[in-house]
């Protein structure tokens, strides 16, 4: 009696899992199938089972109508250098903050982790005028610089948390040998940040891939937008072209879907992390 | 020698100051003075061109009595409540039943329910305006599959459906992440007590509620908060699946500061909507971060 009901209950906790993944997966499935079917095929509507498949033509009409090989190609570029940016700058001033002392040092850590807790919202319009009067805006440059500011403090923090865990006994005998701050960053620090690099680099990638309202406030050529704001554009100008609406989708979450399925378990202590910040 | 030196060494390591420099300048240019000057543009009329007009505090009296200020914030309280119960509650209960017994395919299980959280909120408007399109779209052939044959809601064009849509948009790409939180707060608790409970008799509902969440009360509340706090920040996902609309019944402060700023040219008074916003996110971040500093002190 007592064992087919803990079996019941077993059922049960599987039945419930299965019945969230599909509902997870469901959307993803059914955009994944409009991608590869015909535009004919499609009149019943994009979710009923296809007959006519012609996934090369979508994906070819999505890359060279659609331009998402453009706008790929600037959120790549986009992505990489906000990646750099962040990960140089918020190595340095990590370990600053972690391991050496100077005037003021606390006072100025809290006041960078006041811009995580900010909203973008509050800096949002002043940005705007900002790179007006600086003649930036409509360029990749200025896109770059606010998604990479905006990781400062949230990536200083991490930094500095990691390196405080790196004992100080290695930094001390180096001092003794005669190495200065410089030379101790350089070949005892640095070599192994490396595993705090791995979240902060999945995350900053994430949010610089996928961030929308920067490039929307700051950019309008058509050359230089990055994958959200382009298919949200080619949405707009081509509503009823789903086949082709979904190869573009398709192609904008594949360089992230694949590292995920890489890296899952960076991934999610990354973003989690990076959540986790607030 | 060097041992005299080593003793005489200075406090201060100065050198640190040129390694924060790189983060501090970018950090004061493009954050810092940014913000300094939102609470200086909110004090001011200003159409974007010309001179600002010194307004004092107008513009914030003008937003408390502005009734659309107070549609937009309940919009956004209304979103953090269906998050709460489309996006923390289903991670919960996901995460306890992962993590209790041994489960089978359990890194797949994570895997998929955390796959939403890495689209862009474009694409999460396309697919799931896919889903909700009154012709073609998947729930209306659902509920018309189930017998309702001349079904046909139109639901982000529905006045009375068209935010609960956004949210259960938002909450597919957020269960999953509320899951890992809880899984990972899971792997840090006692697992005798559940098997004692389970020794004693209880039954999965009753573990759930009086060992499971008790031993992670702290965590629930944190991600609570943090439902609450990106709740108000959001901005991308009511821009793109309803523009604010029907008739602004989806309208939430991030939208209609925007629209006021960069539609309108209300710069001076999208300003002090940014500040209000602001001064709430920042009230309930320290306030939950002194509470919790106190509790564990």
């Amino acid at each position: 009696m007592k064992r087919s009901k803990s079996r019941l209950a077993k059922a049960l906790r599987y039945a419930l899992l299965l019945v969230a993944a599909v509902y997870t997966l469901v959307p993803i499935i059914a955009l994944a199938i409009t991608a590869i079917r015909s535009e004919a095929d499609l009149n019943q509507g994009p979710f009923t089972i296809p007959t006519q498949l012609q996934a090369l033509a979508n994906f070819e009409r999505a890359w060279s109508v659609g331009r998402i090989g453009v706008y790929a190609g600037n959120s790549l570029m986009i992505t990489a250098t906000v990646v750099a940016l962040v990960v140089c700058c918020t190595t340095v001033a990590g370990y600053a903050f972690a391991k050496l002392s100077f005037p003021g040092r606390d006072g100025l850590f809290y006041l960078l982790l006041l811009g995580m807790m900010v909203p973008f919202q509050a800096m949002m319009i002043p940005i705007y005028f900002l790179f007006n009067s600086l003649h930036l805006l409509n360029t990749r440059l200025s896109v770059i610089l606010v998604l990479a500011v905006d990781g400062l403090p949230f990536g200083t923090f991490l930094m500095r948390s990691f390196i405080r865990g790196i004992p100080d006994e290695l930094s001390e005998s180096a001092k003794l040998d005669g190495c200065g701050e410089l030379r101790i960053f350089r070949s005892i620090i640095l070599p192994l940040t490396s595993p705090a690099w791995m979240s902060l680099i999945i995350f900053q990638s994430m949010w610089a891939w996928n961030n929308f309202i920067v490039p929307l406030m700051l950019v309008y050529d058509e050359k230089i937008k990055p994958i959200p704001l382009g298919l949200m554009y080619f949405q707009g100008r081509y509503t009823t072209e789903y086949t082709v609406i979904a190869a573009a989708v398709i192609i904008s979450i594949l360089p992230l879907v694949l590292v995920y399925i890489a890296f899952q378990r960076h991934f999610t202590m990354g973003i989690t992390a990076g959540a986790l910040k607030g | 020698m060097r041992a005299a030196s080593f003793k005489f060494r200075p406090r201060y390591q100065y050198i640190g100051f040129l390694m924060i420099l790189p983060v501090m300048g970018l950090y004061c240019v493009f954050t810092l003075y940014p913000i300094a000057s939102s609470v200086v543009l909110s004090l001011h009329d200003w159409s974007g061109i010309g001179p600002k007009a010194y307004v004092g505090l107008d513009n914030y009296a003008e937003a408390f009595a502005d009734p659309m200020v107070w549609l937009s914030f309940r919009n956004n309280l209304q979103y953090c409540l269906g998050l709460i119960a489309v996006g923390v509650a289903p991670g919960l209960i996901l995460a306890a039943l992962l993590a209790g017994e041994r489960i089978r395919g359990r890194t797949v299980f994570q895997t998929i329910y955390f796959l939403p959280r890495l689209l862009s909120m474009v694409v999460v408007s396309i697919v799931w305006g896919w889903i909700y399109n009154p012709s073609f779209g998947l729930l209306n052939s659902i509920i018309r599959w189930l017998g309702a044959k001349d079904f046909s809601i139109g639901w982000l064009g529905n006045a009375s459906f068209a935010m609960w849509a956004v949210v259960v948009a938002g909450g597919w790409t957020y269960f999953g992440f509320c899951m890992v939180i809880f899984i990972a707060a899971l792997q840090n608790t006692d697992p005798s007590l559940s098997e004692a409970a389970l020794i004693d008799g209880a039954n999965w509902l009753q573990r759930f509620f009086s060992v499971i969440i008790p031993q992670i009360s702290n965590v629930i509340t944190m991600v609570l908060i943090l439902t609450l706090i990106d709740a108000f920040k959001i901005f991308d996902i009511i821009y793109l699946m309803t523009l604010g609309g029907p008739g602004r019944k989806t309208e939430i402060m991030a939208t209609y500061l925007y629209r006021e700023a960069f539609r309108h040219n209300h710069f001076g008074y999208g300003s002090s909507i940014a500040m209000i916003l602001t001064a709430f996110v920042l009230l309930v971040s320290i306030v939950f971060q002194y509470s919790r500093e106190k509790r564990e002190s």
